[in-house]
């Protein structure tokens, strides 16, 4: 009886402890990547974020917009099937006539892509959308659809991401503004990864 | 049915002992040194104006900002944490925008690393430019103190504490990216400090403190 007490002393010592060797505390869903080559090498692949579904979004935000000129929006980000696979956020602010616009791409099974790109300074798209007629509570039947001026280059990438340059085009397919002025439709982050040399 | 018994009682023990063991386990208590001389020194909380907004699945004790926010409940984002804040600056009039995207690591274990939390900032410092923080914490210490001590074993928090949860991807420290403006090019270190005043369920009274240092001649840590 003694020599069961220590057999099962030592089972629930070890088992304990495998367990919290190999039980795995945190696991996430992996969706198959769509990516497809290109002809002068490197990978595309397109994450989507439906709107207004997918934007993440405070009323206090509107206040930061206002204290400190910086435009921050956070999104679900989607693949080109759908599934919701990671979050982003892209913060714009104007230093004089230029607009930079920082981009972060997280993605739990894969890892993670900082962006950053500068260009001329334009108007929000939302100013763009309005500029070209639309009004808010519009729906439109043939979708606008506009790209950033500047592609963002990344700057850091983490986990499978890291060793690849990637290059980000913005384009917002907008299908219609909603009461106040925010934009429906989609907005598609292509992005072409090339090895780093 | 003495023999059972026996070996029943035999693995209760065996799990307790190493429970309390892994409670006690110093590899998983590794905490970091503050950083010396930080160029910047942001400061948050979470409660109050300084997060504006927080979404995660709703099975964290961490409050959700506004109470209607979209939470994160699909497959493949379930788990992290999504939080929004202006970090106050002792040296800066205006607060800096920031995003905290913190992803729980499947590479956390508590035999040896403990509670892995892959913490991605971005942080604006308005008419200048932006930051790209990449930091890996051990949470487990601040986990330890709260949840499995309060919550679970019904033991007094006791009185305020601090922890210093970075330990990387960089010599105990995380790594800053320049990625806009004036920051464009620019790389350095990083470093977090968390004070919890008091613990009661919740981490409302939660702060924390990143310092940040920017590469000279090549000098990092």
């Amino acid at each position: 009886m003694k020599r069961l007490l220590q057999l099962g002393f030592i089972l629930g010592l070890a088992g304990t402890f495998a367990l919290a060797w190999f039980a795995p505390i945190f696991e996430y869903t992996r969706y198959r990547s769509a990516t497809s080559v290109v002809a002068n090498g490197g990978r595309v692949e397109q994450f989507l974020v439906h709107l207004p579904v997918d934007r993440i979004e405070s009323t206090a935000g509107a206040e930061v917009t206002r204290d400190t000129g910086l435009r921050l929006s956070h999104y679900k980000l989607r693949d080109a099937e759908g599934n919701v696979i990671g979050l982003a956020a892209r913060h714009e602010l104007q230093t004089g006539d230029t607009a930079q616009t920082a981009w972060l791409l997280t993605i739990p099974s894969r890892g993670a892509i900082a962006l950053a790109a500068s260009g001329p300074r334009e108007g929000a798209i939302e100013a763009e959308v309005t500029a070209r007629g639309l009004i808010a509570g519009q729906s439109i039947d043939q979708p606008l659809s506009i790209d950033s001026s500047q592609p963002a280059r990344s700057v850091s990438a983490t986990g499978e991401f890291s060793g690849i340059d990637f290059e980000l085009v913005e384009t917002w397919v907008v299908t219609g503004l909603d009461e106040n002025g925010g934009v429906r439709g989609t907005l598609r982050l292509n992005t072409i990864g090339r090895r780093s040399t | 049915m003495k023999y059972v018994l026996s070996l029943a009682a035999g693995l209760i023990l065996g799990a307790a002992a190493a429970g309390a063991m892994l409670y006690f386990n110093p590899l998983t208590q590794s905490q970091s040194a503050p950083l010396g001389n930080p160029e910047l020194s942001l400061e948050y909380g979470l409660s109050g104006t300084d997060i504006w907004l927080s979404t995660h699945d709703n099975q964290l004790d961490i409050p959700v900002v506004p109470g209607d926010v979209s939470l994160l409940f699909e497959d493949g984002i379930r788990g992290t944490w999504l939080s929004a804040y202006r970090l106050r600056a002792d040296s800066r009039p205006v607060p800096f925008p920031a995003t905290r995207i913190s992803i729980p690591s499947p590479e956390s274990e508590l035999l040896r690393s403990g509670l892995l939390v892959e913490d991605y900032w971005l942080i604006s410092e308005p008419g200048a430019g932006s930051l790209f923080v990449h930091a890996e914490s051990n949470q487990w210490p601040l986990l330890r103190d709260t949840l499995v001590s309060v919550d679970w074993l019904g033991r007094d928090y006791g009185g305020p504490r601090k922890y210093d949860p970075t330990r990387g991807p960089a010599n105990a420290a995380a790594e800053v990216f320049g990625l806009t403006g004036t920051y464009e090019g620019a790389r350095g270190r990083a470093r977090e400090r968390l004070s919890l005043d008091s613990y009661d369920g919740g981490l409302a009274s939660l702060s924390g403190q990143l310092m940040i240092r920017m590469a000279v001649n090549g000098d990092e840590d």
